[in-house]
């Protein structure tokens, strides 16, 4: 059985949990880490633990500002040019960036490179197929994938967040490969 | 003549305030297993109008629901199964009954009583009071009190525990609303539901701790996941998780003493976690370049089962906290998801797919037994009593709940009043 770090620092943002963990090994594990990436999701734009919350008259809490919501479109940051074309779509239980959507990732790409204090949130989303928590960490895949192909185009880790929505926000709604199509994406948000 | 129509009106009106008063959010359709259980008759309870709920209909639906009885219609009842205040035994024998519940609610100070008998109607027993019980309730507790009544019955009658006096947790989903995202508890027949959770943002796997007083779930209220204990109660809520990447899939253990989960933070890659709530320490349980997810636990809180890739495609492994090794558990059908321990068995439900998604039990010697026969099947949840999975899938084109029983014998769909509803969690049974 392998023996891990005792004591790893533990990176959370706003943990309430005692920051160390215990590794107690999986045996069937292995040690092969991809230490860059866990710098993605380290330093999220714009997304600050400053969410609205109040109760309602049923005594429900309510989460979120609707009203901010409803005008996210106008506070759009990122190059105009590239506001209808941020979306990367995948093929069935894939996370390969097929090639042509090379041509969006460079334009993204190429702006981040010119203007470093940009910062963008690659959304990874799956179609409705599969278990909600199974789809949520092949959405992560997803916006991993085309994070490290930003990275390989020359944009700093810095610039880049990850989250995934797994199939918790379709574009699409509705029960066929037509849909399903429109929702196995990569949304790239500034 | 004007006087009787009047009458007639005043009770349609009445009617229909009493069927306003107790909306039930899920309604229910059965699409398989009708008339395949144990016939079983429930006259009408001898009642005061002022109740608000019919016991009978009460007891007969939850009978119905379990999916191990068919009580008969009202209409099947013969008009003599009572005369004078005595049961005909045998006029009710004739309906082919194996046993017959009858009783009555009445005022008892400050309180009502609410009062059974169950008289068999077959074999040596025959014409005998096999079970009967009296226990008070107030007016806002009698549909309570009427599943109270379905437990005892079908304790008796099963040697099984009932899961009638049981919530169930469920996400729904309401497009035009300002907060489309809702987390709402109901009793398990959808009937009393309570608003936990309101959010502009999705929130997911509801998870409820043993006791049935609070939840864990996850919620991307911040634009980004985090996993929350909330008190059901009192609605005050704690973050418990909100690593970098994946904060996902939370599972409160049966011993209530650890919430299990899965965080990506280390390396990027999906690992099983769990938070120790009395040491207040997490600690890492699987560390595997493929995706690890979706745990939950043993029943004897010893061992964690979880959906890993490290085989290739997804199956079904289970980590045993004795020999601190992961083991294999499913090797039929093209991946298997989502593993849920079935109380009282060594079987456990999975989602496997098999021409889509589907929910299916996999037993000890490894077969797989398919339960439904739908495409997009989803967050199967077991009855605490083992007897039923309640599940996500689609119908009518939306999402909504469905029941099957862990013989895939008995189907229902739970359609919706409002919105699309998913993730359904079945609650503990919290009072005997």
């Amino acid at each position: 059985m392998k023996n891990f770090g005792t004591l790893v620092t533990c990176m959370a943002l706003a943990c309430m949990v005692s920051a160390c963990t215990s590794s107690s090994g999986d045996s069937s594990g292995s040690s092969s880490t991809l230490v860059e990436d866990a710098t993605y999701g380290g330093n999220q734009a714009g997304l600050g633990d400053d969410t609205q919350v109040t109760m309602g008259q049923d005594g429900a809490l309510m989460v979120g500002d609707p009203y901010a919501e409803q005008n996210e479109s106008l506070n759009y940051q990122g190059p105009e040019a590239l506001r209808e074309n941020n979306t990367i779509y995948f093929n069935y239980d894939s996370e390969t960036i097929q090639d042509q959507y090379v041509g969006v990732m460079q334009a993204h790409a190429q702006y981040l490179r010119d203007n470093p204090d940009a910062r963008i949130i690659i959304e990874g989303h799956t179609d409705e197929r599969g278990t909600p928590e199974y789809n949520i960490a092949l959405g992560e895949r997803r916006a991993r994938s085309v994070a490290r192909y930003m990275q390989n185009l020359g944009v700093d880790v810095n610039q880049l967040s990850i989250v995934s929505y797994g199939e918790e926000k379709p574009a699409e709604v509705g029960h066929s490969e037509a849909f399903w199509s429109k929702n196995r994406r990569a949304v790239i948000n500034y | 003549m004007f006087k009787i129509l009047n009458r007639l009106l005043l009770t349609v009106a009445m009617l229909f305030l009493v069927a306003n008063q107790a909306q039930a959010a899920l309604q229910i359709e059965i699409t398989g297993g009708i008339n395949e259980g144990r016939k079983i008759a429930v006259l009408p309870f001898s009642q005061p109008d002022n109740i608000g709920v019919d016991v009978q209909a009460v007891v007969s639906a939850d009978l119905m629901r379990s999916g191990k009885f068919s009580p008969l219609a009202l209409s099947q009842i013969p008009q003599n199964a009572v005369t004078e205040g005595r049961l005909n035994v045998d006029v009710m024998a004739q309906t082919g009954a194996e046993a017959v519940v009858f009783g009555q609610v009445y005022p008892d100070n400050n309180v009502y009583q609410v009062e059974f008998q169950m008289v068999a109607l077959m074999g040596a027993q025959k014409g005998q009071i096999i079970a009967h019980y009296r226990g008070p309730s107030g007016i806002e507790t009698m549909r309570q009190a009427a599943h109270r009544v379905s437990d005892r019955v079908y304790k008796h009658l099963t040697g099984q525990d009932g899961a009638f006096r049981t919530r169930i947790a469920y996400i729904v989903y309401k497009h035009k609303d300002p907060y489309p995202y809702q987390l709402m508890t109901a009793d398990y027949d959808g009937f009393n539901e309570t608003a936990i959770l309101r959010s502009t943002q999705p929130i997911m796997t509801p998870s409820w701790s043993p006791d049935g007083t609070r939840l864990v779930y996850v919620s991307f209220e911040q634009r980004k996941p985090a996993i929350f204990v909330q008190d059901i109660y009192s609605k005050k809520r704690t973050k418990l998780a909100s690593y970098p990447g994946l904060n996902s899939s939370p599972s409160w253990s049966p011993d209530g003493t650890k919430i299990a989960m899965t965080l990506s933070y280390q390396g990027g890659q999906p690992d099983i976690y769990y938070y120790d709530l009395v040491n207040k320490q997490l600690v890492r349980v699987t560390d595997n370049p493929a995706i690890d997810t979706e745990p939950t636990w043993s029943q004897d809180s010893k061992s964690i089962y979880f959906t890993s890739e490290r085989g290739g495609r997804a199956q079904i492994y289970r980590f045993d906290f004795d020999t601190r090794r992961s083991e294999r558990m499913t090797f039929q059908g093209n991946m298997n998801l989502s593993a849920k321990a079935i109380p009282g068995s060594n079987s456990i439900i999975v989602i496997t797919q098999q021409n889509g998604y589907r929910v299916a039990r996999m037993d000890v010697d490894g077969s797989i037994y398919m339960l439904t026969t739908s495409a997009l099947d989803e967050s199967p949840s077991v009855a605490p009593n083992g007897s039923m999975v309640i599940y996500s899938t689609v119908y009518q084109g939306r999402k909504g709940l469905a029941l099957v029983s862990a013989d895939g014998r008995f189907k229902a769909n739970l359609p919706s009043t409002s919105g699309e509803v998913s993730a359904p969690c079945w609650g503990p049974i919290t009072d005997k």
